[in-house]
């Protein structure tokens, strides 16, 4: 399996001003990560909000650039290839069906806008390809004329995967695709991406919050925490058997489905980080029951776990302590 | 697929869409008072513009000593060839009303269009781009915000010499603000928006997503904003036609006509209220299309 | 012993420029003290209405009807606008989705919860600090007293959300209504705020109408379910009774989509529902599910009736319960 994405300890800072008069702050969106993706395979990639999770989708798609670091494509770097080329291996599919496509344009001119940017063919073909791509996403050729304002929200997740496929991508990086979406359409748009992951041989990056749905669907799972991964190996073993204490409090804290069970308490405390002032050594170290005095100083180092790596020194090699 | 569209069930398209986008604007546009009012009578002041000299009685510039100040057909002594009487130099006050029309629209109009040009490159570049392009740019908003305009254009006017074309170009020049501000908030929030970063990502080169991508989004505020200026710059060339630094006479424009009949105040009042009447219809209608449209584009920019 | 609240047959209509919406069409339900009923659904089915309606929220064009309305001994269906003023935020309360929005950002904290006693209670602002300051305690909010200077930006959506939670209980109210409280939160702030949540109500004997559309918050929090589809209740019961033995094909088909680690197949196709909601515009009669249905028949156009049986439970379909438990095994086999 060859590794077709792949990041090489990259970080995004952002300057933020302080206010009127004072100094300006760095704000550590995505602090070192690398991560490797198989082609092929489905990463997904879980956090809460400000933990970096967006601004990664974002380098990975070539739209923000990277102050530390390089994001890979194949082996090539994603900030020296032109944007046509970059176009044509990472596509995006995002979150809000209704900003994600352009309320003044039908849905015709939205699917085959990839294939006029890219002077593909001309207007006999771009005709035939929207229309095969409308039977590929299971919409009714009918909609082509339509505007997005005429369909429902799945209708118009749809039309983003149409969109995102239209110039077979290698890699679709899927920030939140079903979020905005009421459960019944969720799973026929989950469904959906499945398929196509299996028909045209594609490789997805999901970003979500909703960890029932990754592992479900994900083969590898990576946790990140303020802009740094601390937790990342394959799915079951990451479910069945969580090492950082913030994916066991992640983990802890959903909500299946099942009556009785009550609700959980992963004992994190009220305390909420503040991204632009992180916690000194172990950024966690604040909201972790099992936080040791030298959490608090010192910056816990990747160790391996399983075939990814845990950040945390309840399992640092130097120390004999199990979780 | 096995969650494909059935034709004919309660998922088939041609049962599940509403109306199109521009079918719904058109039939709200219809069932609007403001729009129809004020889109009825500018329309007609624009086609009275256009056919002046089919629809003017006499020429505009024709005098006649022997017929000065002959009061309309509402008052004693009118004549029956002259239905809005004459001013003080014998001309038909009808025709030079008539004729005044296409002074103001055509000021009001290229103005207009120069403003808006030179408005919406601003505010769109600095909302797009932000940054320190931003910063420039509202900088330079900020400074011809704190110009007085009406003297700026008094004094330009007045060292060039009062015209037709330098009323307009001055007045081009130096009424793009609103239009800058507007327009670039509104494309910042079209900026915010998802289907720009699909863009962005497909590889989009910046000129097709501002033109392509953004402009059909913004040009609402820009229509509407736009008929707010045109009434502005209606006012605005008829002030500065009353100072005299305007249009020139001879030629029929609203706002000469009101200053050449400013002494005929007391005892021949309708030489100025006419013009003013003409003017505030104009202005009214211009506004009231504005309210209007922005009032029916406001549902359509929620989903 | 009544119930706290009783709703039997609330209905609301909004004229629009098409016709008349039947957004809400002859609810009922009842909650006792210290109990949790969940109303949910999807978008549309009508949920957050059904609150709005019950609240007096209203929006002007729409007509509210029903045969019971009733809050502990207050009849509600009648209440003017100033009584009804006075029963909110006194004897129901209710936590909106979005802090941000329920927050006024010009005023502080402090500001905010102290006049939400003193508008209904004749008492000093010294003692509305006092009570602030307890309830903030009360919903984990350390330095509770300095909090109450800060203005709702400064804090973090979990914590408005609970700053919410204690606006809510200024007046200490029998009844609260959430609608969607944790729907924009992070899953770790969620499930402290419904653990808050219980708690509260367990102590100070509140009832409690959750409205939510995710079936993992319901089946963790809810004494008892009440499932929406196109403006009716079409399932309800206790939760171990909803979940365990759905009996309205609707239900069963919601919980096909849903996976869940250790029980659904990793990688397989989650169950979906074809099709999309009916329209709630005109005339609507027989069952608004039908054109969804695996198992609709002929009958299905003319029947609408709850089938009850009995200690609160019901569901809305033509099939007996040994048919359509006869239906949900062939669901389960497909």
């Amino acid at each position: 399996m060859s590794v077709i994405l792949e990041t090489r300890d990259v970080s995004c800072v952002f300057r933020v001003s302080g206010g009127f008069m004072a100094k300006k702050r760095s704000l550590h969106a995505v602090n070192g990560v690398s991560i490797t993706v198989e082609k092929g395979s489905v990463l997904g990639l879980v956090g809460e909000s400000g933990c970096g999770k967006s601004t990664m989708a974002k380098m990975l798609l070539g739209l923000q650039a990277p102050t530390g670091g390089a994001v890979l494509f194949d082996g090539e770097p994603l900030g020296d290839m032109d944007r046509l080329a970059r176009a044509r291996r990472v596509q995006p599919i995002f979150q809000d069906p209704y900003s994600s496509l352009n309320p003044r344009k039908s849905i015709e001119d939205i699917v085959t806008l990839p294939l006029r940017v890219h002077k593909v063919g001309g207007p006999a073909d771009w005709s035939a390809r929207a229309a095969e791509m409308m039977d590929l996403v299971g919409l009714s050729r009918r909609y082509l004329t339509s505007y997005p304002s005429q369909l429902s929200g799945g209708q118009r997740q749809r039309v983003a995967i149409a969109r995102a496929l239209a110039m077979k991508p290698e890699v679709v990086i899927c920030d939140e695709p079903t979020s905005a979406l009421d459960v019944s359409v969720q799973s026929q748009i989950l469904n959906l991406l499945m398929d196509l992951r299996q028909e045209l041989g594609l490789t997805y990056v999901l970003i979500s919050h909703d960890l029932a749905v990754v592992e479900h669907i994900a083969s590898r799972v990576a946790v990140m925490y303020l802009g740094r991964i601390v937790e990342e190996k394959d799915t079951e073993t990451l479910f069945g058997n969580p090492q950082h204490p913030y994916t066991r409090a992640l983990l802890a804290s959903v909500l299946t489905p099942e009556p009785g069970k009550g609700v959980p308490d992963a004992q994190l405390g009220a305390a909420f980080p503040n991204p632009l002032a992180p916690p000194p050594g172990c950024m966690f170290h604040p909201r972790c029951v099992k936080a040791m005095p030298h959490c608090s100083t010192t910056p816990p180092q990747p160790v391996p776990s399983g075939d990814g790596h845990v950040e945390c020194h309840l399992y640092a090699p130097a120390r004999k302590n199990v979780a | 697929m096995a969650d494909a569209i059935v034709a004919g069930s309660a998922l088939d398209p041609a049962r599940a869409l509403g109306p199109s986008p521009t079918s719904r604007f058109f039939r709200r546009a219809r069932g609007h008072t403001s729009i129809m009012f004020g889109g009825g009578v500018l329309l007609v002041i624009v086609l009275t513009a256009l056919f002046a000299p089919l629809l003017a009685p006499h020429d505009p510039y024709a005098q006649d000593l022997f017929k000065r100040l002959l009061p309309p057909f509402w008052m004693d002594g009118s004549v029956p060839e002259h239905v809005l009487g004459t001013d003080n130099l014998g001309r038909d006050y009808l025709s030079r009303i008539i004729y005044g029309a296409r002074v103001s629209l055509l000021i009001g109009v290229c103005t207009a269009v120069i403003s808006g040009v030179i408005g919406t490159a601003l505010g769109v570049t600095a909302g797009y781009f932000g940054g320190r392009v931003d910063i420039v740019i509202t900088f330079i908003i900020t400074t011809r915000l704190s110009m007085p305009i009406v003297l700026v254009a008094l004094a330009i006017v007045a060292l060039v010499g009062g015209s037709l074309h330098a009323v307009v170009l001055v007045l081009g020049l130096l009424l793009w603000d609103r239009y800058a501000v507007v327009m670039r908030s509104a494309t910042q929030q079209a900026r915010s928006m998802d289907y720009v970063s699909a863009a962005r990502a497909i590889g989009c080169p910046t000129w097709r997503i501002v033109l392509s991508e953004i402009m059909p989004n913004v040009i609402n505020n820009l229509i509407i904003i736009a008929t707010f200026e045109v009434a502005h710059a209606i006012l605005l060339e008829a002030s500065l036609s009353f100072l005299g630094l305007g249009v020139q006479p001879p030629a029929p424009s609203w706002g000469l006509m009101i200053a050449e009949g400013k002494e005929f105040l007391l005892f021949d009042p309708w030489v100025i209220a006419i013009p003013g009447v003409a003017l505030s219809i104009l202005v009214l209608a211009v506004n009231m299309l504005g309210d209007g449209v922005r009032d029916i584009s406001a549902p359509e920019n929620r989903s | 012993m009544s119930a706290l609240l009783d709703v039997q047959d609330l209905t609301v209509d909004i004229p629009v420029s098409d016709g008349e919406l039947h957004p809400v069409r002859g609810i009922s339900f009842s909650i006792e003290r210290g109990e949790t009923l969940c109303l949910v659904g999807e978008s549309g089915c009508g949920k957050s209405l059904t609150s709005l309606a019950i609240m007096g929220l209203l929006p002007k064009r729409a007509q509210r009807t029903a045969r019971v309305l009733r809050i502990g001994d207050l009849d509600i269906s009648s209440a003017s606008s100033r009584e009804m003023a006075h029963i909110r935020g006194n004897s129901m309360a209710m936590i909106f989705q979005e802090p941000m929005t329920s927050l006024n950002p010009a005023y502080t904290i402090g500001n905010q919860l102290e006049e939400a006693l003193i508008r209904h209670r004749r008492v000093s602002r010294a003692k509305a600090q006092e009570r602030a300051v307890y309830l903030l305690e009360k919903v984990g909010i350390t330095g509770a007293a300095g909090r109450l200077r800060q203005y709702p930006h400064q804090l973090s959506g979990g914590l408005r959300q609970r700053v919410m939670i204690a606006m809510a209980l200024m007046c200490g109210p029998e009844l609260i209504i959430a609608d969607e409280p944790t729907t924009a939160l992070d899953v770790t702030i969620q499930a402290q705020i419904l653990l808050l949540l219980a708690d509260l109500q367990r102590e100070f004997h509140m009832g409690m109408l959750l409205i939510t559309h995710d079936l993992g918050v319901v089946a963790r929090v809810a004494d008892r379910v009440a499932v929406m589809y196109a403006g009716q209740i079409v399932e309800q019961g206790t939760a171990a009774e909803v979940f365990e033995r759905p009996l309205h094909p609707y239900t069963r088909g919601l919980m096909a989509c849903i996976p869940i680690p250790g029980k659904t197949v990793r990688g397989g196709r989650l169950g979906s529902i074809p099709g999309l909601v009916p329209s709630l515009i005109g005339d609507m009669h027989g069952c608004a599910f039908r054109d969804r249905c695996a198992h609709a028949t002929s009958a299905c156009a003319s029947y609408e009736a709850m089938r009850d049986q009995g200690d609160g439970r019901a569901y809305r379909c033509v099939m007996t319960p040994e048919e359509t438990m006869a239906a949900s095994m062939r669901e389960q086999a497909a």
